[in-house]
């Protein structure tokens, strides 16, 4: 049987990226600008990681234009929310892995 | 790059909640201009059926409403992101309000009452609950 580890998702897997996704997690969508303030990124550094997750299919980007000013808006596509949903069970399963293991090892070197 | 490398702490995940609960906090602001339209589909009813029922006035009175909500809309245009579901509970309340409207609470009060100010202000607070559930939903899902 192989680790679960194993089916941790890479694009995911990046703190940053991470970071991206639990932030659009409970939106719609949100503006480029919002993202990168909140995730405390420069501007080529989101984009770079917004590209990733573009790619992967995660992530939807448009572009509108208000008046003069010309937006940008992130929002998660409905794989990127079922990959996150899979990361985190994933995440849990290992955290849960861990703990079981740390118990039976307690277990076995208590006095009996 | 190194933070490209590095894999997800239990640090990162915590970080990542807080992240999350702060976005759902930020998108809130869509329950208020939900409320907000629900006291502007109601005014614009009692307005148009009960105090300017006839003629040139009714005309004026659409007018009136439709620049009323120009300030709430430019507000909503600003905001930096929208909770999730904002379209869709939007889009159905509003489908709710004005078939309701159309089909049957306007014939019905308009039959029975003409123009009452009591009977529309009673039948536009009843149209209006759409949006208050709309706004009850997305207050759960912001929280």
């Amino acid at each position: 049987m192989s680790h679960p580890r194993r089916e941790l998702d890479q694009v995911i897997h990046s703190p940053v990226r991470f970071s991206i996704v639990a932030t659009l997690l409970p939106l719609e969508q949100a503006e480029f600008g919002y993202v990168r303030d909140t995730v405390e990124l420069s501007d080529s550094s989101l984009s770079q990681h917004v590209t990733t997750l573009e790619r992967a299919g995660y992530l939807k980007v448009d572009k509108a234009r208000a008046g003069r000013r010309a937006r940008t808006w992130l929002s998660l596509t409905p794989e990127g929310r079922r990959a996150f949903r899979r990361h985190m069970e994933v995440l849990n399963r290992i955290a849960a892995a861990g703990a079981d293991g740390a118990a039976a090892a307690g277990g076995d070197a208590a006095p009996g | 790059m190194a933070e490209e490398a590095r894999p997800l702490s239990p640090g990162d995940v915590a970080r990542a909640e807080r992240l999350r609960a702060r976005a759902a906090a930020d998108g809130r602001w869509y329950v208020w201009y939900l409320a907000a339209v629900a006291v502007l589909s109601a005014a614009l009813v009692v307005a148009v059926e009960a105090f300017f029922a006839d003629g040139f006035a009714r005309h004026l009175a659409l007018a009136g409403w439709l620049l009323a909500t120009l300030p709430v809309t430019w507000w909503a245009e600003r905001r930096r992101v929208r909770p999730r579901g904002a379209t869709r509970s939007l889009t159905v309340a509003a489908a709710v309000w004005f078939l309701g409207y159309l089909l049957l609470v306007g014939p019905l009060v308009r039959w029975q009452f003409d123009t009452s100010p009591a009977a529309w202000s009673l039948a536009a607070a009843g149209m209006s609950l759409p949006f208050a559930a709309a706004a009850a939903l997305m207050w759960r899902r912001t929280r």
